[in-house]
């Protein structure tokens, strides 16, 4: 099919629109979409579920290999266990879907850049707080489930360390999502160039 | 129960890697089929200039930039997922197996792979981001031009042959 179309000549309403002119519903057609709400909000959804997944399997890659190279994973890892650890990740991996949705919001990382770093990176540290918040708050409530299984209830203590602990996660957290940011701004950047400018051909 | 669990583990973490390595050659090959087709030159009934459905690559011409463009995107969403699961069944995969110092030579193979992964994450971000974009122009305006495609043949095959590369250091971490 690709060398049929070279000589085709091109429909009237599809050409040389900008991507900021209002939807060319002819051309979306053409394309093989229909330009609904619905598709237009797939990309969106596209790019939040990617970030997301992107930022805590970096996140989880790199802890890995910083402990591999100074030789502490083996302890942690069997410590761990393979259920909890996956039931951990997965929780994390929920915790970055929601924080990534909160910091987006409608506009997305490019409306994000647009509306500048200061706006960008007090969104990363928005969403990193959250996430590493919620991630020592749940391990809060795991541990007073433990303690109340086994016919305890430290209520002071655990408010105390609960608190402290939720809020040193969500300081991390915040440190961590202004390198996301900073991370997700530059490749969104990167890959803008990447497409609009021609590429040589092969 | 143990046992059994580590082979599910085991299990998810090659199937992962399968539809990974699958869908990206998938995407290559998709992108290939639709060449610098411009989708804006087919007729606005979903034919192209040749009368011929615009996304029907049943005849063995390749697919249309469009659809081409909207597999990539499906691709996309199982990618992640896929990329999510193969981590986290990999440090399972670890923990069962028992982690090697990094000075020995199973533990330099694996810094090498860790390293290439991350390396391999982060481009693929870029991709993701670049299909987005590209699905984003296609659904508010004309379709996607000839240079987003280039860009998305290139991606995939460096897609497929980075996963390759992947899959040949598991096979040394594994049977080496």
């Amino acid at each position: 099919m690709a060398d049929g179309e070279a000589s085709g000549e091109p429909s009237g309403g599809a050409g040389g629109g900008s991507g900021g002119a209002p939807v060319d519903r002819e051309s979306a057609d053409v394309a093989g979409e229909v330009g609904t709400v619905e598709d237009q909000e797939r990309p969106a959804r596209l790019e939040r579920w990617a970030l997301a997944t992107f930022a805590v399997v970096t996140f989880g890659l790199v802890l890995v290999l910083v402990g591999h190279l100074h030789d502490a994973l083996a302890g942690p890892l069997s410590d761990l266990g393979t259920l909890p650890g996956v039931l951990l990740f997965g929780y994390l991996w929920a915790l970055s879907v929601a924080g990534v949705r909160v910091a987006l919001g409608d506009g997305g990382l490019r409306g994000l850049r647009a509306a500048g770093t200061v706006r960008l990176l007090g969104r990363g540290a928005a969403a990193g707080a959250v996430v590493g918040g919620g991630f020592v708050l749940a391990l809060v409530f795991v541990v007073l489930g433990q303690a109340l299984l086994s016919g305890q209830f430290p209520l002071a203590g655990l408010l105390l360390y609960g608190s402290i602990g939720t809020a040193i996660g969500a300081l991390v957290g915040s440190v961590v999502g202004v390198v996301f940011a900073v991370v997700a701004g530059g490749f969104s950047a990167a890959s803008d160039a990447l497409v609009e400018q021609p590429a040589a051909e092969d | 129960m143990a046992s059994a669990l580590h082979l599910v583990v085991r299990l998810v973490h090659v199937l992962g890697m399968a539809v990974l390595l699958g869908g990206a050659a998938l995407a290559w090959d998709a992108f290939r089929g639709a060449g610098d087709h411009d989708a804006s030159a087919d007729a606005p009934d979903g034919t192209d200039a040749d009368g011929n459905d615009a996304d029907d690559d049943s005849e063995g011409a390749g697919t249309s930039g469009s659809g081409a463009l909207r597999l990539a995107g499906h691709y996309e969403w199982v990618f992640w997922a896929a990329m999510g699961l193969l981590v986290v069944t990999g440090v399972g995969n670890l923990g069962a197996l028992g982690p090697p110092g990094p000075g020995t030579p199973w533990g330099r193979v694996l810094t090498v792979k860790l390293l290439v992964v991350t390396a391999f994450v982060l481009g693929s971000f870029i991709r993701t981001l670049a299909v987005v974009d590209l699905r984003a122009r296609a659904t508010t305006g004309p379709a996607d031009g000839a240079d987003g495609r280039r860009f998305c043949r290139r991606a995939y095959a460096a897609t497929a042959w980075s996963l390759v590369a992947v899959v040949a250091l598991a096979e040394v971490l594994a049977h080496g």
